[in-house]
C-alpha cells in the first residue's frame, strides 16, 4: 500500500482519478506538508515554496482549506474556560503559607 | 529552546515569589482551560490545577527562570491527570488505551484519512460543548494532544517535552487524532444532515 494512500484517496474523491495526475508536481507531498504548514511547524521559506504550490493546483488548495476550516471550527467552537477566582486566592495562599514555614 | 534544566543552585524565597508572581500565576487560566478539557469536570480541574502548583513549588529547583514556564507546568498538569486517569483507569472492564494508542501510532502511515468539510453550514449547528463531548470521548493520549497542539498552539517541539514522546510521535498522534475526531463530529453532523460530497 503506498506510503501517502489515504491523502490520496481523499484527492482523488475531491476531484476525481482522471485529474490525479498534475504535471511536476506532487499532490501528496503538497497535502502532506500542509498539516505541517497548519501547525506552524514550516519555515517561512517551507511555508512559502509550499502556499505557491498549494495555489498553483485547484485539488491542494481544496485539501488546504478543507483542514484549516477543521482547525479553525475547533478553536472556535472550544470556549476557553477561566479559573475561578476564588481558587486563584487559595492558592497563592497555600503557596505563600508554605513559603513562610 | 530549552525548556527543562535541572539549577545546581538553590531558590531563596524572594526568587521563588518572583518565579511564582512573574511567570507561573499569570499562567492560572490556561492551566485551568487544559485542565477543563481533559477531565471535562469543573472539581476534578481545579484539584488538577492545585495540585500542579504545590509540584511547582515542590520540584521550582528544576525550573530555570524565564524559559518555558507554561510548558514546564503543562507537563506536570499532564502527570498529575495520567496519574490520576490510570487509577481510574485500572478497573477490569475498562479498555487499556495505552495499547489502543500504541496500535494507532504504529499505524500511521497506512492510516487512510477522514475528509470532513467543516465549511459546511452544517456544522455551524454544532455546538462547542458538542465538540468537548466529541473531543473528551477520544482516548487521553489523543485528547491532549489535541488539546495541546490545536487549542494550546503548543510546537510540536513542546508538545514533545509534555507528554514525553519523540516528535514523530507527536506528528503521527496529531493525525490519528485529528481523523478519530472528525469521524465522531461527522456521525454527530450526518444526524443534522450532512452529507459527503455535496
Amino acid at each position: 500500500m503506498p506510503k501517502n494512500w489515504g491523502i490520496k484517496k481523499i484527492i482523488d474523491s475531491l476531484f476525481g482519478k482522471e485529474e490525479a495526475a498534475c504535471a511536476g508536481h506532487d499532490c501528496s507531498k503538497v497535502a502532506k506538508n500542509v498539516f505541517l504548514a497548519l501547525d506552524g511547524e514550516l519555515s517561512p521559506e517551507e511555508e512559502k515554496t509550499l502556499l505557491a504550490d498549494v495555489e498553483k493546483c485547484p485539488r491542494c488548495l481544496e485539501y488546504f482549506n478543507i483542514e484549516k476550516a477543521f482547525k479553525q471550527f475547533l478553536k472556535e467552537r472550544i470556549a476557553r474556560k477561566t479559573i475561578d477566582k476564588g481558587l486563584v486566592s487559595s492558592i497563592k495562599e497555600q503557596i505563600n503559607n508554605i513559603q513562610a514555614q | 529552546m530549552i525548556i527543562f534544566v535541572t539549577m545546581a543552585t538553590g531558590i531563596d524565597k524572594a526568587q521563588k515569589d518572583k518565579i511564582f508572581e512573574e511567570e507561573f500565576f499569570p499562567l492560572m487560566d490556561d492551566l485551568y482551560n487544559f485542565a477543563y478539557h481533559l477531565t471535562y469536570n469543573e472539581e476534578d480541574a481545579n484539584d488538577l490545577v492545585q495540585d500542579t502548583f504545590m509540584k511547582a513549588y515542590r520540584f521550582i529547583k528544576s525550573y530555570e527562570q524565564g524559559t518555558n514556564a507554561k510548558a514546564w507546568l503543562f507537563r506536570i498538569l499532564k502527570n498529575g491527570f495520567i496519574n490520576e486517569y490510570r487509577k481510574k483507569s485500572k478497573q477490569p472492564i475498562k479498555a487499556d488505551f495505552e495499547d489502543v494508542v500504541a496500535y494507532h501510532d504504529s499505524e500511521e502511515e497506512k492510516a487512510n484519512d477522514v475528509s470532513v468539510d467543516f465549511r459546511q453550514d452544517v456544522f455551524q449547528g454544532i455546538i462547542g460543548d458538542e465538540v468537548t463531548k466529541a473531543i473528551n470521548a477520544l482516548p487521553a493520549d489523543f485528547r491532549l494532544v489535541i488539546l495541546l497542539c490545536d487549542i494550546e498552539g503548543f510546537t510540536y517541539e513542546e508538545i514533545s517535552k509534555i507528554v514525553d514522546i519523540p516528535i514523530g510521535t507527536v506528528r503521527s498522534r496529531l493525525h490519528r487524532a485529528r481523523n478519530l475526531l472528525k469521524e465522531k463530529l461527522k456521525e454527530y453532523a450526518e444526524k443534522l444532515g450532512y452529507k459527503e460530497n455535496n
